[in-house]
């Protein structure tokens, strides 16, 4: 009884060691500043003030195409958008139409990833929905429940309509993978902004505000918390993290 | 009897010459395939020879590699893409900064041993 005891104690004693090795074997396994990871901590979201979008003008939607190397078929329905411009209009009598950016909303309770059936669409820890381009089939269930039209799949193999320069750190398309806007998640990762409010800001309108919402001190928390914004479709309970000013 | 000895000497010139200027071309062709001074040749198992960088070392060691490269590539794919875990030294994108050219080096291995991928489809990476 008593060896049996002192096995036991031994096992555990063990299997403590074991655990507390973990994390350093996780540490050596990968150094580096940038090893770190997603953080829980954060939630990547924007905020666009519709009254500073000036009408006609289409600088992040050419800076979003030029960053992810977006090809144009030169047509319509099978072309690959990852933000567009659209008019909106409220239904009562002498409304003006207004002109603002739509884009992925990254909902804090994501459809398009609830009903991928290959776990490819997902949320990462700090809140940005990616399509894992390794694991998409290309069933195309995420775009029929996006209640945003935001996610469009590759219908052509975008290198036999034009060949693609820029970027070479950002991976070219595959053919039959959807995808949809990342917040340039390569951008983020480095402390760097996305590239259509850098184009924004460029551009002299800065309507675009991209942040961490959980920190109250960025500038993107502090307008989500005092003016008064809005979400699209917020009844649907998909909780964006895209809010409009304005509107 | 001396004439057919000249004759025969005269062909052996000729073949020397010949085999001297094959080899030279191929010497130079092969500098040329190498891309210049900095890389080898290497001739590894039963599979044709792969060009590596003549100095250095691969981001892990060389054993290890040759046996589970795709396996710290599959697992980088995993933490980079899911977990947001950039680690730029061990990334697909830094292969290509030693391994020039996935011609000669990633491609030999894989045609020899009939590994077929669609990585490069998407992922650039010089030939
Ligand atoms: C459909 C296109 C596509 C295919 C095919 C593909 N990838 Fe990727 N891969 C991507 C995209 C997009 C990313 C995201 C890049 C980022 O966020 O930095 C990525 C990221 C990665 C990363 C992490 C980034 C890095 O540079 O280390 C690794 C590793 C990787 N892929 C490995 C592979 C391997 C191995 C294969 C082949 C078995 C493969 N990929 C096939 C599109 C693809
Ligand atoms: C810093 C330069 C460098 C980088 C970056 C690098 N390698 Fe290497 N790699 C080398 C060198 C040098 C060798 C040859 C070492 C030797 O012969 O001992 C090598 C050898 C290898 C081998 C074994 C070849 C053999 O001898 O059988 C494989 C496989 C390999 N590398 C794959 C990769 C992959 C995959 C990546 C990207 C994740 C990568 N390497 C990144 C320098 C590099
Ligand atoms: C020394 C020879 C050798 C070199 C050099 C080499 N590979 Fe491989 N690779 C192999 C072998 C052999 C396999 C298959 C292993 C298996 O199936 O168990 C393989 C498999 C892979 C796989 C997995 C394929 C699959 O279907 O799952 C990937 C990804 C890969 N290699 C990437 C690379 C890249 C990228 C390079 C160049 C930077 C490279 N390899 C260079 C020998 C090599």
């Amino acid at each position: 009884m008593d060896t049996d005891r002192r096995t036991f104690l031994a096992l555990g004693a063990s299997c403590l060691a074991a655990g507390m090795m973990a994390p350093v074997i996780r540490v050596f396994a990968s150094a580096g500043a940038d090893a770190q990871g997603a953080s829980a901590a954060r939630r990547w979201g924007m905020v666009i003030d519709v009254n500073k979008c000036a009408d006609g003008c289409t600088a992040c939607v050419e800076a979003c195409a030029k960053e992810n190397k977006s090809p144009n078929f030169g047509e319509e329905r099978i072309n690959i958008q990852w933000i567009r411009k659209a008019e909106v209009k409220a239904k009562v009598p002498g409304a003006q139409a207004r002109s603002l950016p739509l884009l992925c909303n990254h909902c804090e309770n994501p459809p398009c990833a609830y009903v991928c059936p290959t776990g490819a669409t997902f949320k990462r820890d700090d809140g940005i929905v990616l399509v894992d381009k390794h694991r998409c089939i290309g069933c195309r269930y995420c775009i029929i429940s996006c209640p945003y039209n935001a996610r469009s799949l590759v219908f052509k193999q975008p290198d036999e309509v034009e060949a693609m320069g820029g970027n070479p750190d950002v991976p070219r398309r595959g053919k039959g993978v959807v995808e949809s806007c990342d917040f340039c998640v390569r951008r983020v990762d480095a402390g760097r902004q996305p590239a259509c409010v850098e184009a924004c800001a460029k551009a002299g309108h800065r309507a675009l505000v991209f942040g961490d919402l959980r920190d109250p001190g960025s500038e993107a928390a502090r307008l989500v918390a005092t003016s008064r914004t809005q979400t699209i479709r917020g009844d649907l309970g998909t909780q964006p993290k895209v809010h409009y000013m304005g509107l | 009897m001396q004439n057919a000895n000249g004759k025969l000497q005269i062909v052996k010139s000729k073949a020397l010459v010949v085999a001297v200027a094959g080899l030279l071309a191929m010497g130079i062709a092969g500098a040329w395939a190498a891309g210049g001074g900095d890389v080898r040749e290497k001739k590894q198992g039963l599979h044709p020879p792969i060009v590596v960088p003549k100095e250095g070392q691969c981001v892990r060691p060389t054993e290890w590699m040759r046996r589970n490269h795709m396996d710290l590539l599959q697992h980088h794919k995993v933490d980079t893409v899911r977990k947001g875990v950039r680690v730029k030294k061990e990334s697909f994108d830094n292969c290509r900064t030693c391994h020039t050219k996935r011609g000669e080096f990633c491609d030999r291995c894989h045609a020899y041993a009939a590994v077929k991928m669609d990585c490069f489809d998407c992922h650039n990476y010089p030939k």
